[in-house]
């Protein structure tokens, strides 16, 4: 009750006293009153807006000096890890150079192989080891050069012996494998030395760069190694090609060296996370893809650059290698396509040999798409016809026991390019689904006549003409993500791809849809396709 | 005008029911606050008081007991103008004395006062009149003792004795009643 008088308890009014008698105040008007009021009542209602923003600003503030605190926090700790930025651009550069060192070690293995593709016992490998025999070889002198690169920047510094090889650092194409605990130490003490100069060596920025490239490398290199079991029954299968069959040795890594190797990943994570571009550390996909990109940037970026058809060709095999995973395994005709390209420096021949081939097939989904899809355009024409007329005019068979489609070659191209037309004048009118089958039948088929078409020599002449197309697809979010399924399809049947294979696949359907455009506008086409469009 | 319906609207936020509020006592409000006062307030202070008020009635509307409207307002003016008073570092009038009675006891809360309110209101009307009148115009209206008497046709030292007197009555009964003042 303190501060409270005690007749402002009186809260009845006294109403015996006459009002007139109490008051002699000055006459203070009601409506004036009223209008003060209402002020206040606009005003206050306001308040609450202030008070708002006013906690909003405070809690602002709050938010971004905790932030800074925080962030100057995370840099700290970044900036202990990192030390300093890595130039991007040098780094382009440096990976460009890779690129090409590679590129030009593919044409040396080419050229020091003119039996190319023919193996010892005159059968013909399939393409995977056919491409592979030729890009391992290119990628161990590739590798070597680079590791000997960074040998050369630990002895200027004092870090290493001067005698020191790449095989004693176990970084090698041959010992990177880490087959047992002694080889996997090395190159563990090998990748700290490279961080202890990363981090606190007084060193160029080129080779800051090249040490960071190296580090990227271990990184996929520990993480891929650690888990990977390989035993002498896997030795001695002959299933296993590639680099794993080059090392033909059983793994005899320990608990210990498996640890040493996550550790050594953990270090190097810490080390160039920054660069990376990623915060977790288990997020091995994400940090493989990144690294995977910056090697494709270089592959695609020099195979631009690329004048001679001599030298695109070799750089369509080191691509097809790079895509080595994303390639249908049915891809026989490609290997002899290749053979013949290679043996002859000709594009007629490999036409030949296409236009040759007997009955090919596609898968039905694909092709029933595309005729179910044709026959309602044609449909739309007014010019009514039948699915078996479709089948008919095209020569397609359609075997109901195997539930697959044959069709004469003549024919196909004569389909496929009706198909393109159909794409380009009644585009709107498909379906995504429709639209889809279209496109596959041009990239992933079972026979590879339509994957050649963007893949191999076929490409290459659309290349020449490839320039300033604009085509839907690629604008289409539903069609890439149909791709995109598709290569999830493909993953499960044990075919690894990226979205960047994919994606590259997308502008191979745009290169293949110049070529319709081209003949459309009637430009001199090349001697290619003159002799297809007479054969059809 | 029906209070108990008014301090409905109110409480509802009937920007009607406040206009009529408004011209119903602002006379009340705004003679409360110069008697209060004196002339050591303004006439835009005392409108700026008596505004106040009222917007405090309007964003208070829910606190106002059903039949306590008048006394609800002029409780908010007269401290409104105290404070008022204070701010501008001017003692209120001695002839108003606060009826130095302010409370001792330990009684808190609504109840509490309400239970005083009423001893106080059953003490008034055993001092009886004038007494009475004297003590609400003076304690209640903050009337000086002079217009106390010009209004009662006495003499202004009369008024100010039966203050004292009244004064010490209402004390005697209601300590006699357990309160301490």
């Amino acid at each position: 009750m303190k501060d409270k008088y005690l007749f402002d308890l009186l809260k009845d009014y006294p109403e015996n006293i006459p009002e007139e008698s109490i008051f002699d105040s000055p006459d203070i008007a009601p409506d004036r009153i009223e209008k003060l009021v209402s002020e206040r009542i606009s005003t206050n209602k306001t308040k609450p807006k202030k008070k708002f923003f006013k906690k909003m600003f405070v809690f602002v503030a709050a938010a971004v000096i905790v932030a800074t605190l925080t962030g100057m926090a995370v840099k700290r700790f970044l900036d202990f890890n990192m030390d300093q930025p890595i130039s991007l651009e040098l780094r382009d550069e440096i990976i460009e150079q890779e690129m090409k060192d590679y590129y030009e070690a593919i044409c040396d293995e080419l050229d020091k192989n003119k039996t190319f593709g023919i193996n010892n016992n005159g059968d013909s490998p399939d393409c995977d080891e056919l491409t592979m025999d030729v890009s391992i070889s290119a990628y161990d002198s590739t590798i070597r050069k680079s590791s000997e690169r960074i040998l050369d920047i630990l002895k200027k510094y004092d870090k290493i012996d001067k005698d020191t090889k790449p095989e004693d650092v176990c970084d090698t194409y041959e010992q990177r494998f880490m087959v047992n605990d002694e080889d996997t130490e090395k190159f563990c003490n090998y990748v700290q030395i490279c961080i202890d100069l990363f981090h606190n060596g007084d060193i160029t920025e080129k080779e800051r760069v090249y040490l960071e490239i190296f580090l990227e490398k271990a990184l996929v290199i520990t993480h891929s190694t650690q888990n990977m079991k390989f035993t002498q029954d896997d030795a001695n299968s002959t299933e296993h090609t590639g680099w794993v069959l080059k090392n033909k040795r059983p793994i005899e890594r320990s608990e210990t060296g498996n640890k040493m190797l996550s550790d050594t990943y953990n270090t190097i994570f810490n080390t160039i996370r920054s660069t990376v571009g990623i915060n977790d550390i288990n997020d091995y996909d994400s940090i493989k893809q990144r690294v995977d990109k910056a090697r494709s940037d270089g592959y695609y970026g020099y195979y631009d650059k690329l004048d001679t058809e001599y030298d695109r060709f070799k750089a369509c095999l080191i691509l097809s290698d790079y895509e080595n995973n994303y390639k249908n395994s049915e891809n026989e005709k490609f290997e002899e396509i290749s053979q013949k390209y290679y043996a002859t420096h000709t594009y007629d021949d490999a036409l030949k040999k296409m236009s040759t081939e007997n009955d090919k097939y596609l898968d039905k989904d694909t092709m029933s798409g595309c005729i179910e899809a044709y026959s309602r355009l044609i449909r739309n024409e007014d010019c009514f016809i039948t699915m078996q007329q479709t089948l008919d005019r095209f020569n397609i068979n359609y075997d109901c026991t195997t539930d697959d489609y044959y069709f004469n070659s003549d024919k196909f191209f004569d389909f496929i390019f009706l198909c393109c037309d159909l794409i380009k004048d009644h585009k709107e009118e498909l379906t995504d689904e429709e639209l889809f089958a279209f496109i596959t039948i041009s990239g992933v088929t079972k026979n590879n006549m339509a994957w050649l078409f963007s893949n191999s020599v076929i490409h290459l002449e659309i290349e020449n003409f490839y320039s300033n197309y604009e085509y839907s697809v690629k604008k289409n979010p539903k069609i890439m993500h149909k791709l995109r399924k598709r290569k999830e399809n493909m993953i499960i049947k044990g075919r690894k791809a990226d979205i960047k294979a994919v994606e590259l696949f997308i502008d191979k359907q745009a290169r293949y849809n110049y070529k319709i455009n081209f003949m459309n506008d009637n430009l001199n086409p090349p001697p290619f396709f003159v002799n297809l469009v007479g054969q059809m | 005008m029906n209070e108990s319906k008014l301090v409905e609207r109110l409480r509802r936020h009937d920007e009607a029911a406040l206009s009529d509020v408004i011209q119903t006592y602002t006379r009340l409000v705004s003679g409360v606050v110069y008697n209060l006062s004196g002339s050591r307030l303004s006439i835009s202070d005392i409108e700026e008081i008596t505004a106040d008020t009222f917007a405090a009635l309007w964003f208070n509307a829910e606190k106002v007991q059903e039949g306590c409207l008048k006394g609800y307002l002029l409780c908010i003016a007269k401290n409104k103008a105290r404070d008022r008073l204070r701010k501008i570092k001017i003692d209120e009038d001695n002839d108003i004395e606060n009826l130095d009675i302010i409370s001792e006891m330990t009684v808190e809360g609504e109840i509490e006062e309400q239970m005083l309110s009423d001893a106080l209101k059953d003490a008034l009307d055993e001092i009886g009149e004038p007494d009475r009148e004297i003590m609400i115009r003076h304690y209640y209206f903050c009337q000086s003792s002079t217009r106390i008497a010009e209004a009662l046709e006495m003499k202004p030292k009369t008024v100010k004795t039966k203050i004292l007197r009244a004064k010490d009555k209402l004390r005697k009964i209601l300590t006699e009643r357990g309160f301490t003042l």
